[in-house]
């Protein structure tokens, strides 16, 4: 048993010391068995009751924490402090210390490398910063101190556990079931990482124009080309003098991009996937590409439980919620329920709402109808055409003759736009037209100014005259890299990507877990991170949408960037 | 890190000596400890042995920006109608999906409500979202459903800028919302400053504060 005791002590004092605490961790494991078989443990119970508080019996369980606030297990459990991956979390001024098997287990582990993220790399209050500074070693927990802390909120010398770690009424039983889960938390090493490689991929469907791929991935292979070089520079340096203090060598990985190409019709995608994850895992999968739907990745992800960086896609997977999907934004249908907002504040009456028999038209037709769904003052209506039958000029004139006093929505693609634009001019009365923003680089083009007033596009994005700083910082990074700004949001995500995996993987050190990555994630999004493609990006515990909103805007030559606002950012 | 080096020279005589001391205040506190449990029985208060306070404690003036915040209906209410109640005001920021400050914080207000509401018909309770584009009215419905939260407590979300600048005034602002700090404040009636309660506590140090300011 190795034991850590303060070097002042003399030898002999510290060897009675540990005779001390080994004889009492050896009374507790002859007492433990007679306590403990009265029950089945089972760990299948126990990840009830630390993810969602429940009891076996389906009751929350309860818990006092600050010495007189009681709670019960559907507000508080374990999972919500110390998180799914139980390596815990800081937050302002609470530290919540990592529990799993190997840190309960064994002694606590001064390491330094852990203590640095705590001492240097976090904002902290005064109590926070002493508290980093001060940390109390402890022995290894048992099956019977650790029920003891559970219930009592003592740890193995008998100190007391912060009153923030609530103190639980737990059967024995209870406590069986829920060390049996503890047992497995962080066990087995997270699949796609050995000590030398961390494997990432990225997808490339089908669809996608060339320039748009090349774009994402000249991006990637830089940032990786550059993170290797990084990487390999401190591994080389880390047994010379100087840099031999190096304490995150453990930590060092080679990057490994693996592009994964997605063919042929969507149904057959995930066959694919799981034929390209079975041939190389990966930790995670960083960007990817597609010009529809996203889904089938999505669906893969959750249950190969790889989390997926930030694609790009208009059809982020919703339907299906999940863990491991995180995007910038909802997409079309977050476009849809921000127009559904501005709809219901500046209009009335009949909204006729044109789409194609095809994901990128059902799904923000379908958004749309649920967000006005009870609005009492506007009357939805249906246009759908079929996936690819041709319009002509004459489709929009009897749009506009049916029903003279509606809007329109059109969830449509670039190439119906030319008959819009002919028709414009020949209708008698063209009526307000909404879109969504991927509409707007076609009708800027073509669309006749003197009809601006009748354009209204969602606008998901920061406005053309709103800067973020580090925007400047990305494109320099891109010119000095040789890369041509061609496709600056997909170049611009492609690198928030990159950089927010980069950013969570140097907090969890040398703890390489799925679940404890996508924490950090959670926790860094909101940093100095955005490159300011969208205004403000954040996330939380659960949280997959970064950006939240929509602008509504108009065509305007006089406004910079040719487009005007015509509603704060509105946040469905 | 110069007591280190010397003790490190202890003969056998000094280890002996160091560990009868030990034991020496082994038994001292063990003795303080009964004492102080004696102290400590039902109904016997004023102790010498009471545990030092947890939390910091201020009283500040705060100047209420000109700023709208949203309530859980989704209506657009002015802050200075929110913070001109008439009777007392407990305020907190949280959100909705905050790991271990927020349950900690809207637990104390649940425990402290369920305390005082038989003395306390006007008490009123304020939680506002710091995540607000994630927390919305309807968010913030079902996470009071969740607290079983009474109807004196209120939560309350808004625009981002709007609900910075609300933090900013209370001296509460972290450009990242993860870094937040566990605040309660405290007033008696808009007349009064607040007090602002830096730290986690138990109901009763918030009810003692709180029977503390109405009392006065």
């Amino acid at each position: 048993m190795s034991l850590m005791l303060p070097r002042h002590l003399g030898r002999k004092c510290r060897r009675l010391l540990r005779a001390a605490v080994v004889s009492g961790a050896l009374m507790s494991a002859i007492i433990t068995p007679a306590q403990m078989a009265s029950a089945q443990a089972d760990p299948a119970l126990g990840k009830r009751i630390y993810r969602d508080g429940l009891l076996p019996s389906g009751q929350p369980m309860r818990a006092v924490l600050q010495d007189d606030i009681a709670v019960d297990g559907t507000h508080l459990n374990c999972a919500v402090c110390h998180r799914w991956s139980g390596f815990g979390a800081t937050e302002g001024a609470a530290f919540v210390p990592p529990i799993t098997a190997g840190a309960l287990y064994h002694p606590r582990d001064l390491n330094r490398a852990d203590l640095f993220r705590k001492m240097y790399q976090e904002v902290q209050p005064k109590t926070r910063w002493l508290r980093a500074r001060d940390p109390r070693v402890r022995p290894a927990y048992t099956d019977e101190t650790l029920r003891i802390a559970l219930r009592e909120g003592k740890d193995p010398t008998g100190r007391a556990l912060d009153p923030l770690m609530p103190r639980y009424q737990l059967s024995d039983d209870d406590i069986g079931h829920l060390i049996a889960y503890l047992k497995t938390l962080a066990t087995t090493p997270a699949p796609g990482i050995d000590a030398e490689v961390i494997h990432f991929a990225t997808v490339v469907t089908d669809g996608v124009a060339a320039a748009q791929r090349e774009a994402m991935l000249d991006v990637m292979h830089a940032y990786m080309q550059r993170k290797n070089a990084d990487t390999d520079a401190k591994r080389k340096r880390a047994g010379f003098s100087l840099y031999y203090k190096d304490e995150f060598v453990g930590a060092y990985r080679e990057w490994k991009l693996h592009v994964w190409h997605l063919r042929g019709p969507g149904n057959t995608w995930r066959a694919q996937l799981d034929a390209y994850y079975r041939a190389q895992p990966v930790f995670a999968m960083l960007s990817g590409i597609s010009t529809g739907m996203w889904e089938p990745v999505h669906t893969f992800c959750e249950e190969a439980e790889v989390p997926c960086l930030f694609p790009h896609t208009p059809l982020p997977g919703i339907s299906s919620g999940g863990a491991y999907g995180f995007y910038f934004s909802k997409g079309l249908s977050g476009e849809a329920q921000a127009l559904a907002r501005y709809l219901a504040a500046t209009q009335g009456g009949l909204v006729v709402q044109v789409y194609r028999d095809r994901a990128s038209g059902r799904v923000p037709a379908q958004a749309l109808h649920q967000a006005l769904h009870g609005n009492p003052n506007i009357l939805l209506q249906d246009e759908a055409l079929s996936r690819d039958a041709p319009l002509t000029a004459g489709f929009w004139q009897r749009l506009a003759q049916q029903d003279p006093d509606a809007v329109w929505v059109l969830w449509l693609d670039a190439a119906d736009m030319d008959t819009l634009v002919t028709a414009a001019e020949s209708l008698e009365s063209l009526p307000q037209i909404y879109l969504p923003a991927s509409l707007i680089p076609a009708l800027s083009a073509s669309w006749p100014p003197h009809l601006d007033a009748k354009l209204f596009f969602t606008y998901p994005y920061t406005l053309p005259d709103q800067t973020l700083p580090r925007r400047y910082r990305v494109r320099a990074w891109l010119r000095s890299r040789r890369l041509a700004l061609t496709h600056e949001r997909i170049q611009l995500n492609t690198y928030f990507a990159l950089s927010i995996a980069d950013h969570a993987l140097v907090h969890l050190v040398e703890h390489f877990s799925r679940d404890y990555f996508m924490e950090s994630i959670e926790h860094e999004t909101e940093n100095a991170l955005n490159p300011g493609v969208y205004p403000h990006l954040s996330l939380g515990p659960g949280q997959r949408f970064a950006s939240k909103g929509s602008y509504i805007v108009q065509l305007s030559a006089a406004a910079p960037g040719g487009l005007q606002a015509v509603s704060g950012w509105i946040v469905p | 890190m110069q007591s280190v080096r010397v003790l490190g020279r202890r003969t056998r005589q000094y280890d002996r000596a160091l560990m009868a001391l030990v034991f020496i205040v082994i038994l001292g506190i063990l003795a303080s400890f009964t004492r102080a449990h004696d102290g400590a029985q039902p109904g016997v208060g004023g102790h010498q042995m009471s545990a030092p306070k947890r939390y910091a404690r201020a009283v500040v003036s705060y100047e209420t920006p000109d700023v709208h915040l949203i309530d859980m209906t989704g209506a657009l209410v002015p802050l200075t109608d929110v913070l001109n109640y008439q009777g007392p005001l407990l305020l907190q920021f949280i959100f909705t999906t905050c790991p271990t400050v927020c349950p900690a914080l809207s637990g104390l207000f649940s425990a402290t409500l369920d305390r005082l509401e038989s003395h306390a018909a006007r008490l009123r309770l304020i939680s506002i979202s710091i995540d607000p584009e994630h927390d919305t009215p309807e968010r913030l419905r079902a996470y009071a459903q969740k607290l079983k939260a009474k109807p004196q407590w209120h939560f309350f979300t808004g625009r981002r800028e709007d609900i910075a600048a609300v933090q900013k005034a209370f001296d509460a602002y972290q450009n990242n919302k993860m870094q937040h700090e566990p605040l309660t404040y405290l007033r008696a009636s808009p007349a009064t400053s607040w007090v602002r309660l830096d730290g986690f506590m138990s109901a009763s140090d918030l009810v003692a504060e709180y029977r503390q300011l109405v009392s006065r």
